[in-house]
């Protein structure tokens, strides 16, 4: 899986390619997503608009990083979620851990 | 953790109530077993001891007649037919037979037991003699009688027939009585058992009770209401129950020892208003007098970048970046001027290296008459570099709006000064003016563009449009400037523009902004071509393609941000206000398409409009 890291403005925006199908794929992503915590003070995005599809390990991985959002009062901002990923979310009961939006811009806007 | 079942598995609990029905149905059941199986073996004895008391008679009635038939026949021989009555008489007087008869068939009765009948006074001298038969034995188990013909020869004659009826009742009864008295047992016993089942059947149901809640349990049930059984069916429920409740008492302890024990240590944020507190993105921090930290919530450990224990421990003296901190809570305390303190620490300038803009609003609150200092932490990076960019925009625009606006006045005052004399120079001024008036219309309409994105309320109005006059306006447009320019400007024009779906200003306004782009960051000698394309399906691709400074690959995204323009010293001269590409493809967008970038660096950029066909936007839709 490869893991682009862009700037808008004052704004990280994570945008992983590829399924996250397995537990590397997972710790590669919680690794870059906690990094970037650690240096915005949770000023990020998930861009997943390339990433086609989360196993149980990606999913843990999601709902790692916004628990560890939340202990800044904060939840991750999931942007440009496929149709597969969204009715994952819904399946497992967590789309209410997670705040969607549909583009990066969108997102972006948020942290104003 | 426990597997689930899996849902096409038989389960024979399904077709049971919980409870008491489940012995109730296999009680009921076990009984009608074993009245069956009882019932059965008793009627096949019975009919055993039927047919055995059957053949018995059978034999002793044809001993009988073989008797009373060889006497009979030797008093027939002596013709003493006196004799003969006495013997029917005799043997139904003993006893033996019920009734006995001595008849020629077709001729008439010779003695009976019956004295009323009539009967032959003599023997005939003559008589049919038929051929021997062998002795016939009825039994009618209606009347339980049984009936035998002996054939008699007398005077070496056939044709006499002794006929004797035996009543076998008295026999066959014991099988009636055996019938009898196995109904009336099973009856007590069925009676016994319900009584004894009517005894235990609540113990049995405690059992079965907590059989199923036991299942439920393996099942996954947690919650105590599912799993109590009722008090009722007997001590076994009652101890099942006393276990469930000591095991709820028991997680209620758990939970209320880890609350206790959390509260002690300071995180006292599971309930209340330090919980709510510590939902808030922004921080919150509350300090003494003494400047130690009395209460942090989570978000504001994570703006100080230590952990929540950590900030209780020290002093917000030795915080980084403190001194300004202490004097705003100095301040407070010491009521100087207002009890509010507001400042920032970090500069959106160098986001890099400081990671963020914090804005500090510092309140004194008191509890309890004791002074305390509330510090609200809140993260303005995004918003401190939105008004960077949105004062820039504006100073742009000034510009934008002033280059057009002076050429205007300056060509206006030649067209008067050249009044009616020199018509070519007053045209080629009314030229001029015509196209920076149009470009001042565009500016303008991009800026009022922006405020609609903002407000999110940009639309398009789609309708069917002809794109020939579109390019030709653009091609009019653009040739003068780049001639200006010394840039070469292309247009790859297709022989034929079929109608697409599209909003005529909205798309024109898009293609001034991608193309007006191309031309301004091309330098002089440089080449821009325009590219049209359509495909069978009406999509429209326009390539505008220029070999001017490129663009990082960096900044490809970061260009189609609001107010936002490449980093690059090389375009730090060059006029803009940062909305045209943002705009081009919100536009793009709102057709069902997108505008993209493919540049390098010194190699030039190709940016690429793309609107789809209209059957592919109904699709999208």
């Amino acid at each position: 899986m490869r893991i682009e890291i862009h700037r808008h403005g004052a704004v990280t925006v994570i945008q992983p390619s590829g399924p996250v199908i397995s537990k590397e794929d997972a710790t590669q992503l919680r690794t870059e997503a906690l990094s970037v915590l650690g240096n915005t003070l949770g000023r990020f995005v998930l861009d997943v608009s390339e990433m086609s599809f989360v196993d149980s390990n990606g999913l843990e991985t999601l709902v790692d990083i916004t628990d560890e959002l939340a202990v800044g009062g904060q939840s991750l901002k999931l942007c440009a979620i496929s149709d597969t990923l969204r009715e994952i979310l819904a399946i497992t009961d967590l789309t209410a851990k997670f705040q969607q939006f549909e583009d990066v811009q969108t997102a972006v806007r948020s942290f104003r | 953790m426990t597997a689930p079942s899996k849902p096409n598995r038989f389960d024979i609990r399904k077709y049971f109530a919980r409870g008491e029905s489940l012995v109730a149905t296999t009680g009921m059941a076990f009984i009608a077993i074993l009245a069956f199986a009882v019932g059965g073996v008793v009627w096949v004895s019975a009919r055993t001891i039927d047919e055995t008391s059957i053949a018995r008679l059978e034999e002793q009635v044809r001993e009988t007649s073989s008797l009373i038939g060889s006497q009979a026949e030797m008093r027939l021989n002596d013709g003493d037919l006196s004799g003969v009555r006495r013997l029917m008489l005799d043997s139904v007087a003993s006893g033996v037979v019920d009734e006995a008869q001595i008849s020629i068939p077709g001729i008439g009765v010779i003695a009976s037991s019956n004295m009323s009948q009539s009967m032959l006074t003599e023997l005939p001298n003559t008589w049919a003699s038929t051929p021997e038969l062998p002795t016939n034995i009825v039994y009618d188990e209606v009347t339980d009688k049984t009936t035998v013909r002996e054939p008699l020869v007398v005077d070496g004659r056939q044709g006499t027939v002794l006929e004797i009826v035996v009543d076998g009742s008295a026999q066959v009864l014991g099988s009636d009585s055996i019938r009898a008295s196995s109904v009336g047992i099973m009856s007590v016993g069925l009676v016994l058992m319900l009584l004894v089942y009517r005894r235990f059947r609540n113990r049995l149901g405690a059992l079965a009770a907590i059989g199923e809640a036991l299942f439920a349990a393996q099942d996954g049930e947690r919650r105590i209401d599912c799993l109590l059984v009722h008090d009722k069916l007997g001590t076994e429920a009652e101890i099942w129950n006393t276990l469930l409740k000591e095991r709820d008492e028991l997680e209620e302890n758990r939970v209320e020892h880890e609350i206790v024990e959390a509260s002690q240590s300071g995180v006292e944020d599971l309930i209340g208003l330090p919980a709510a507190c510590n939902t808030l993105k922004q921080g919150v921090v509350l300090v003494g007098a003494d400047l130690g930290v009395l209460y942090t919530n989570g978000a504001a450990a994570v703006f100080l970048r230590k952990t929540r224990d950590e900030l209780a421990e020290i002093p917000i003296d030795r915080l980084p970046q403190s001194e300004l901190i202490v004097q705003a809570v100095q301040a407070v305390f010491e009521e100087r001027g207002s009890t509010r303190e507001v400042f920032e620490i970090g500069d959106v300038e160098k986001i890099e290296s400081e990671g963020a803009v914090l804005r500090f609003v510092v309140t004194r609150v008191e509890e309890d008459a004791i002074p305390r200092a509330l510090i609200f932490i809140e993260d303005v990076t995004q918003q401190r570099l939105a008004e960077q960019s949105q004062n820039s925009f504006i100073a742009q625009a000034i510009h934008e709006l002033r280059t057009p606006l002076t050429t205007i006045r300056l060509y206006a005052e030649e067209a008067v000064d050249a009044g009616s004399d020199d018509e070519q120079i007053r045209d080629k001024a009314l030229n001029v003016i015509n196209s920076e008036t149009r470009r001042l219309e565009r500016i303008v309409g991009d800026m009022l563009c922006v405020s609609e994105i903002e407000a999110g309320s940009l639309s398009v109005r789609l309708d069917t449009l002809r794109t020939e006059p579109l390019f030709a306006e653009l091609k009019e447009d653009y040739q003068a400037q780049a001639k200006d320019k010394s840039i070469e400007i292309v247009f790859d024009l297709p022989p034929k523009y079929p109608t697409i779906n599209a909003d005529r200003d909205r798309l024109g306004q898009a293609l001034h902004n991608l193309v007006g782009n191309a031309i301004k960051y091309t330098p002089s000698g440089g080449k821009v071509e325009v590219r049209v394309n359509f495909a069978d399906n009406n999509a429209m691709t326009v390539a505008i393609i220029d070999d001017g400074i490129g663009i990082e690959e960096s900044q490809h995204d970061r260009i189609f941000d609001r107010f936002c323009r490449a980093d690059d010293r090389r375009i730090a001269h060059v006029t803009g206000s940062g909305i045209g590409l943002a705009l081009a493809r919100q536009i793009a967008r709102l057709h069902g398409g997108d505008v993209t970038v493919e540049s390098e660096i010194d190699q030039g950029s190709t940016f690429t409009l793309f609107i789809p066909g209209a059957e592919e936007l109904a699709k999208a839709a």
